[in-house]
């Protein structure tokens, strides 16, 4: 596999230098007494509006136009002082040159004068009293995925980012911001999108093309005025809005190839048939061993390789156009774009088409109104590689197919590869149909279309005293359609259990937010040093979900797919409707004495129809306050430092991440709760299926942070870090109840969970020269949790996962009070039972298990040498539950990122890498493949398996065929360390000299580069370590049958005119 | 506390300037505020029920009942755990699978155990349906005569699930009314004693003996009838009778029950005994000997079907067009011995033949094979219904049959007054049913060669004639040096009244004669020993009991309630080691596992981790 990306690779990097060596041939200029010139960003290459040039002997001068471009007559012994809000001012000598190209450095000084969105406002970096992290938008929009949150790990401490597996289009980008808090419900952030607050939004509807800025907001003191929403931290999105200038229209688009990261190594035809005759000589004889092939046969014969059948190179297309403009009155934006994906595994992928409209009108010189439009439409396909198609038996996922089907048959293989089954496989208990055949055959569609549209209107009462009121409509549609015709896992009638034929479903949802949000804003100084920034504010907002679908089964004409489920049979019908609605106020006040001591104090109340009347309103306050030490007199004189300032605040937080009516009591009439009378089709039966809660209320997040930033050396190095503790108390949790009350588990306030860590930040100009600049970003995170109490009594909380029917039943996972959410649990392997383990007959032949030695969970007279061992912790002889223990972490110790971007003339290169050290995987697929734990017949096996015990080799790692002891142990086998370094995003371009683009009338051009997942630097020896295909607060960190990564690598250009 | 900080805060700024903010901020809010502040939190579910606004009609309060019924069709239930994974069927069979070493169907669960688990909670489930039902009773208007209908099968599950969990866990808190509220004092409730839950049980059941219909108005054995409902307090009454209430006052109630039933005189023995078993597999009902039954419904994609006759069915895995079983059951010795020459039930409850191969085939067992063979009360290769699935069908599973309340009231009387003539009567009954009596009247039994005869080349036909049959028995001969040297009865014939005649014919010899005699129907009764006294016919009826409803998931019940469970699974323990071949040696698992404290299952982890009201049985 590895071979085929490097002839890629190799190709298109060749054509790429080959390519920038060309076009950065310098050209040399001509001489008048006319000079003019144009001005742009030295990072960007973005062509500098209205940047003032001035003749330092006249001080009179121009100002550049909407396409940075001057003139201004001069003569050869002037000198011009080119200078722009927020750039260092230079001087540039005019000599003989009459075109004159400037390029102005960024004012590393100004860096705290960035402003940053805070939520219902925005404050100086300098001013803020909170722990508030800002990506670099520009770096991520150069990585070639569809989403900003792919794009997102490894840029800011305190922000995990991890992928389930690399499905694509699925929702499986998990963002927890400073640990978990919640053992049941969901830790994501709520987002705030152009200051309409959503929670879980479609991420991929935002094109990363189109962010202004993304702020994430980490502390109480930033979250708190999100209030009940608040406690999982909140990620502030603001998309571009146009400029004033001319016109200015931008173009990138990017074409590129993606092969998968890495497959795993299977045995080959000889290994296999060896093992099989290991497993079970006499069906070997008569399957294997015939037509004259003995073992030494197969060493001479090529195995089918089914990896290489199911991967493909896949293609990614990305489009982005926008126009943007405007004048001192109006402001325009107007962005399309494209994303087409064909992943790498055959018949999946992902598709996006969106737009966006932006629009700001000075309507007077109190008034502003404006609208921003996008809409979104995007589709994924393709089977799902985690899911088991029956439920919950392994033998019924995609990968287990891949991994499991034959390399060889005793004859001919082309039975075996066109048959939809293997026949020499067990339909009853095994349930793999042909791989390829199935993933060419499943159908699954998911289609969105998202319109986030938000309006505002913004009046100055006073200069002081601002109204802004905003109005915002979220309309999200997702249909779902699927079909599983006879050729797929579940539609085949080669497998006994299908009793639905050819069967599929239809299902859609609609969700609809609407948002109304009205704040007054204060600001004033006072005598020059008492800076008061002060708002208050009103907010309403209200959800509501329908979905409605049905599932049809013995559909007739399978050549209809989806449209034909109407003529089958009615396999469950499904109709949704559920609303709630939020209702808030808000106050926030910053104060700031001459810029050295600065408070913040918010607060909010919320309250939400979630809860009874009378439970409904939580109440959130916080508190801040910030030193700027650096212009204290005692450091104002030490020259490295040019900023210090240390942050302290505390405040509480809320969460009502529970069902619209999870406080009401309900009994439903389900399929299963029928009763069949007299042989007559079931009549309807009804269920009490709920106890409800009506003393439900807000679960409470206590949030403290300490926070120092420091900046040396002119801003050269900036330091950042942050220590925090939270403790959630009242927490929403989905508890068990006693069985004797008839219910099985009800949303209580309970238990308390503790999150304290350790943020680190740096961000360094290594070099900076003319031609050439060096940069890094280094952060690093430390999280740890503790849960502090359960459910009234509950020592522990044992959790398991659904992936194989002999093992769903087994915890893999403990929460213990005192400790770590979910930490793995299990048995600890103790190696193989070797020869010597065992007495020796009277014959001399191998006896029974010696009596000091425990067993394996097996009755001792069946434990043979070669047999998988397991710690007897209790020491009682038998390996009982009670030998099990913690095995493993399931979160990491530290996760983080380094970046470092290099630019040299018009070269760029950026390189991210990003970390997780210190956590465990559960290899679940090993459990299978690498030992066979069913002990499934003609079920291939990974490479490293053929190292097994034998008579001959006495492994103490791999256990015999057929010795993997009793079914349903997890035990430290299996278990692996899942730290790696990834290098994760790699981004090149070469920005075309402006002298050649100026003669194409175009402003800027630039030829790109960049791939994604390049490499992975990991002990783990499944596919990829960042996995969690059971992903959940409790369960995290299990890999079974995962959708592998891809390695992309897409070229483009970048232009604007 | 934060509120009094942002307070003070607030009062450090300038207040003027503040003034004018919350002026502002206050006019806004008050606006907005006037028009439905508190009206725009309120929401109400519109997709979901509500048990408020529920139980309004009679046919709501009728899916209500299904709901309750529903339960006993239940994986934890009689859809799969309480058949041949609980080891209910005590010293009658054993656990298939050699490699269980562990779990509650090896007598070596402990309170984890995944199947006890499972039925608690359905159990309690289903108490859940009714309490909130019978809460609601009285809510619509209605036909008071149906209502009390209605009430009374509610009631009546209720009882009769509690009785299930009395008579398997011990004490167990007894839950009348559904819980009003999460809060731990509503959800941890404690146990109440055995005697507690059994007088509630008993109460309950006889509330709903006077409310619900009779078997003939009901006509079929899948809903609660009367005939049920005193069959089962028959059942209850003998359970409190024994261990570990030993109420001996409760003899007279089982008697009494019992004989309700049999006094209707609407009640009868099916008169084949195996055509009751296959009227499960093709769903008929014959409510006068199966009272009453749960029912299950073959069409996989309504989840009402059940694993009666795969669990505890003959073994077949290998075949796909053919009914899947698990086999789990499978016999001891001691059942297969203990049934007598000439009782027909052996032969059925126990398999004769195993399946092997794809396309299936039967083969025989051999007469030494006797511990290899399942249970086969259930078989699923009389299921009429379609398609067949994999994991079970719509055989039903019978609760109560007549011949049990026969016992139950040879067994209260006896109790009473000693054996008498009514008492075993009524045993004899069950047993002349079950060597075919009322099936087939007296039939041959005997055929012995008086003359061997000479000259014979071939085997001579054999005619059987007289007699009195309704059909001739039918008979081979053998043939050895001339003569013949034995005839083999390969056809017994029906309702002889005497002896018949057997005539040789062919086979090229001449001279040879035979004698036929035919059974009496007096084989089939209990012997004089049998009831000669208390003591000795009690012995015959708990025998009779296995012999009768083997396999039905009583039997452990049974030696409970007797006090005879640890005495009698230790000696099958040592049957197993002088008789059981190699092969099913392992089978003796279940019975050296079994010790004191199997009397009853532990209360589940999943119930004592959170209801720290409990506390766990003796030994657990």
């Amino acid at each position: 596999m590895l071979k085929h990306n490097n002839k890629y690779y190799r190709q298109f990097l060749g054509l790429f230098f080959g390519l920038m060596v060309i076009l950065s041939v310098p050209v040399q200029g001509q001489s008048r007494k006319t000079v003019s010139g144009n001005v742009i960003d030295e990072k960007t290459k973005e062509s500098l509006i209205g940047v003032s040039v001035k003749l330092k002997s006249t001080n009179k001068g121009v100002a550049t136009d909407a396409k940075g471009n001057f003139s201004i007559q001069a003569q050869a012994g002037d000198v011009l002082i080119v200078s722009y809000i927020g750039y260092d001012t230079q001087d540039v000598p005019v000599g003989d040159k009459d075109f004159l190209k400037i390029t102005l450095n960024a004012n590393l000084k100004d860096l705290n004068e960035v402003v940053i969105s805070v939520g219902y406002g925005k404050t100086k970096k300098a001013d803020i009293t909170g722990s508030v992290a800002q990506a670099n938008v520009g770096d991520m929009a150069k990585a070639p995925v569809p989403s900003f949150d792919q794009a997102l790990a490894g840029r800011m401490a305190g922000v995990q980012v991890a992928s389930s597996d690399g499905q694509p289009g699925a929702e499986g980008v998990n963002i927890v911001i400073r640990g978990a808090n919640s053992l049941t419900q969901s830790n994501a952030p709520l987002y705030v999108i152009d200051g309409f607050p959503v929670v879980s939004p479609d991420n991929g509807a935002i094109n990363p093309a189109d962010i202004a800025s993304l702020t994430v907001l980490k502390d109480a003191s930033a979250t708190a005025i999100y209030g009940s929403r608040g406690a999982n931290g909140v990620i502030v999105i603001e998309t571009k809005k146009g400029k004033n200038g001319a016109p200015v229209i931008s173009y990138s688009g990017s074409y590129g190839f993606q092969r998968v990261e890495k497959t795993m190594d299977m045995m080959s035809a000889y290994d296999f048939v060896s093992y099989e005759n290991e497993l079970n000589p006499t069906t070997t004889a008569t399957s294997y061993f015939t037509n004259n092939r003995t073992l030494d046969s197969y060493k001479d014969i090529t195995a089918i390789d089914w990896q290489d059948q199911l991967f493909r190179t896949g293609a990614t297309q990305i489009h982005n156009l926008a126009l943007r403009g405007g004048n001192a009155s109006t402001r325009y934006s107007i962005s399309g774009s494209t994303y087409n994906q064909d992943a790498i595994i055959i018949n999946s992928g992902y598709k996006r088409y969106q737009g966006r409209v932006v629009l700001d009108q000075n309507v007077n010189d109190k008034l502003k109104v404006g609208i921003n439009v996008n809409y979104t439409s995007s589709g994924y396909s393709g089977q799902q590689a985690s899911e088991a198609a029956k439920s919950n038996s392994s033998t019924s996922t995609l990968l287990y197919g891949i991994w499991g089907y034959r390399p060889v048959t005793g004859g001919d293989n082309s039975s075996l590869l066109n048959n939809v089954v293997d026949d020499a496989v067990d339909p009853q208990t095994d349930y793999r149909i042909n791989p390829i055949v199935s993933a060419e055959n499943e159908y699954r569609h998911t289609d969105q279309s998202n319109m986030l549209s938000n309006a505002y209107i913004n009046y100055s009462i006073t200069k002081k005293l601002v109204l802004n009121i905003t109005g915002g409509v979220n309309n999200r549609t997702t249909k779902t359609g699927s079909f599983f015709n006879s050729l797929t896992s579940r539609g085949t009638p080669l497998i006994p259990s299908n009793t639905k034929g050819s069967n599929g479903s239809i299902y859609n949802n609609e969700r609809n937010i609407w948002s109304n949000e009205n704040t007054l804003t204060y600001k004033t100084t006072i005598n020059e040093d008492h800076q008061i920034d002060a708002v208050g504010g009103f907010s309403l907002q209200g959800i509501h979900d329908m979905t409605n679908g049905f599932a049809a089964s013995q559909v007739p004409n399978e050549s209809l797919g989806v449209n034909g489920l109407a003529n089958g049979v009615d396999d469950g019908k499904v109709t949704l409707d559920s609303r709630s609605k939020l209702q808030s106020y808000l106050g926030r006040v910053n104060y700031g004495y001459k810029g050295r001591y600065l408070f913040t104090a918010s607060f909010r109340a919320d309250g939400s129809s979630k809860f009874v009347s009378g439970q409904r309103w939580g109440y959130f306050p916080s508190g801040a306050f910030a030193w700027r030490m650096s212009d204290e007199s005692f450091m104002k004189n030490i020259t490295t430092i040019s900023n210090a300032k240390l942050r302290v605040s505390y405040g509480l937080t809320g969460n009502n991440g529970v069902g619209d009516f999870s406080y009401l009591p309900v009994v439903a009439i389900t399929t299963k709760s029928n009763y069949s009378f007299q042989n007559a089709s079931p009549s309807q039966g009804l269920a009490v299926t709920a106890l409800g809660n009506s003393a439900l209320k807000w679960e409470t997040t206590a949030q403290a942070d300490i926070g120092y930033d420091l900046s040396l050396f002119n801003n050269r190095i900036d330091l950042s870090a942050d220590i925090y503790r939270k403790t959630t108390k009242n927490l929403l949790l989905l508890a068990d109840l006693p069985p004797s009350s008839g219910y099985t588990s009800v949303y209580k306030n309970i238990g308390r969970v503790q999150n304290q860590g350790l943020e680190f930040t740096v961000n360094t100009v290594n070099i900076k020269t003319n031609n050439f600049t060096w940069e890094s970003n280094f952060n690093i995170s430390f999280n740890k949790s503790k849960v502090l109490d359960l459910n009234e009594g509950q020592q522990s909380i044992l959790s398991s996962v659904s992936w194989e029917t002999n093992f769903n039943a087994s915890p893999l996972y403990i929460t213990n009070i005192g400790q770590p959410i979910s930490q793995f649990y299990g048995y600890v392997f103790d190696g193989i039972y070797q020869k010597s383990d065992f007495n020796t007959t009277a014959a001399g032949g191998v006896g029974t298990l010696k009596a000091e030695l425990a067993t394996n969970g097996n009755a001792r007279d069946v434990i043979k040498p070669g047999d998988i061992k397991y710690k007897d912790l209790n020491g009682d002889g038998v390996i009982t539950a009670a030998d099990q223990k913690v095995i493993g972490r399931t979160t990491p110790i530290h996760t983080g990122g380094f970046s470092n971007n290099f630019t040299y003339k018009g070269f760029s290169l950026g390189v991210l890498l990003t970390w997780s050290y210190g956590n465990d995987i559960f290899n679940a697929n090993r459990l299978i493949f690498d030992g066979n734990a069913r002990a499934s017949y003609n079920l291939n096996q990974y490479a490293s398996y053929a190292n097994r015990w034998t008579e001959t080799n006495p492994s103490n790692t791999l256990y015999r065929a057929g010795g993997q002891g009793p079914l349903g142990y997890y035990s430290t086998r299996t278990l692996e360390d899942g730290s790696f370094l990834k290098l994760k995003t790699v981004s090149m371009s070469y920005t075309i000299p402006t002298q050649f683009t100026q003669k194409l009338h175009m402003k800027s051009l630039s030829v790109t580069a960049a791939a994604q997942n390049l490499y992975t630097f990991t002990k783990y020896t499944g596919m990829d370590p960042e996995v969690s295909t059971k992903n959940s607060a409790l369960t995290p960190g299990f890999d079974y049958s995962a959708y592998p990564y891809a390695r992309t690598l897409v070229f483009g250009l970048n232009a604007s005119f | 506390m934060h509120a009094l900080w942002f307070l003070v805060l607030t009062h450090r700024f300038k207040i003027l300037i503040m003034k004018k903010i919350i002026y502002v901020l206050g006019s806004m809010v008050i606006l907005l505020t006037f028009n439905s502040c508190k009206k725009f939190l309120d929401t109400t579910p519109v997709d979901s029920l509500s048990p408020v606004n529920y139980y309004a009609t009679e046919s709501q309060l009728n899916t209500a009942l299904t709901g309750v019924y529903d339960e006993l069709a239940q994986t934890g239930l009689y859809g799969d755990y309480m058949i041949a994974r609980l080891a209910l069927d005590g010293d009658e069979g054993f656990y298939r699978i050699s490699t269980a070493k562990t779990g509650v169907a090896v007598m070596a669960a402990d309170p984890t155990d995944i199947y006890i688990t499972a039925n608690w909670k359905v159990l309690y489930e289903a108490i859940n349906r009714a309490n909130v039902l019978l809460a609601n009773i009285d809510k619509p208007v209605m036909d008071e005569t149906r209502r009390g209908v209605i009430k009374g099968e509610a009631l009546f599950l209720r009882a009769y699930y509690y009785f299930i969990l009395v008579s398997n866990y011990g004490k167990v808190p007894l839950i009348l009314k559904s819980a009003s509220s999460a809060s731990a004092s509503d959800v941890n409730v404690a146990q109440s004693s055995v005697k507690e839950v059994y007088d509630q049980v008993y109460a309950d059941m006889v509330t709903a003996e006077g409310l619900v219909n009779t078997a003939q108005t009901v006509g079929f054995g899948g809903r609660v009838n009367k005939s049920a409902v005193q069959g089962i307090l028959a059942r209850v009454s003998l359970y409190m009778a024994g261990a570990p209430l030993n109420d001996a006052a409760k003899y007279n109630d089982a008697r009494t029950w019992a004989k309700k039933v049999i006094d209707q005189g609407y009640h009868a023995l099916n008169p084949s005994f195996q055509q009751v078993f296959i009227n499960y597999a093709q769903d008929r009902y014959d409510v006068k000997e199966s009272i009453w039954e749960v029912e299950f419904f073959n069409d996989a994609s309504a989840l009402e079907i059940g694993r009666v006759g795969s669990n505890n069915g003959i073994l077949q895995t290998a075949d796909a067009n053919s009914p899947y079983s698990y086999g789990y059951t499978q016999t001891t010795g001691r059942l297969y011995s203990s049934f007598a020459t000439g009782d027909l039930r052996r032969d059925w409850a126990i398999a004769t033949y195993r399946f092997s191969g794809s396309p299936a085939v039967k083969t025989n067992w051999t007469a030494a094979q006797i511990y290899e063979r399942n249970g086969a009360k259930y078989r699923r290769e009389y299921e009429t219904a379609t398609p067949v699935n994999k994991n079970g069908g719509g055989q039903n599973f019978g609760l109560l049959r007549y011949s049990d309340v026969l016992l139950m009231y040879a067994e209260a009387d006896n109790a009473l007054n000693g054996p008498t003539a009514a008492a075993i009567d009524a045993v004899n009954q069950v047993r002349r049913r079950g060597y075919g009596k009322t099936l087939n009247g007296e039939t041959v039994s005997t055929i012995a060669v008086t003359t061997a005869g000479t000259g014979y080349t071939a085997a001579p036909t054999v005619t059987i004639t007289g007699g009195g049959a309704t059909t001739a028995a039918t008979a081979t001969a053998t043939v050895s040096g001339g003569r013949v040297t034995a005839v083999t009865i390969t056809g017994s014939g029906q309702f002889y009244t005497s002896a018949p005649t057997v005539a040789f014919s062919g086979g090229g010899g001449t001279g040879a004669a035979a004698i036929a005699t035919i059974t009496k129907t007096a084989d089939a009764n209990l012997t004089a020993a049998q009831t000669a006294s208390a003591a000795t016919f009690l012995k015959a009826i708990q025998d009779e009991r296995s012999r009768e409803l083997c396999f039905e998931s009583l039997r452990k019940r049974d030696l409970v309630r007797w006090g005879i469970f640890n005495t009698t699974m230790t000696a099958v323990a040592a049957e197993f080691a002088a008789n059981a071949s190699t092969a099913t040696k392992f089978g003796a698992l279940a019975f050296t596992n079994a010790q004191a404290r199997d009397v009853l299952w532990p209360i589940p982890t999943s119930e004592i981790s959170l209801n720290k009201a409990l506390t766990q049985n003796t030994g657990w």
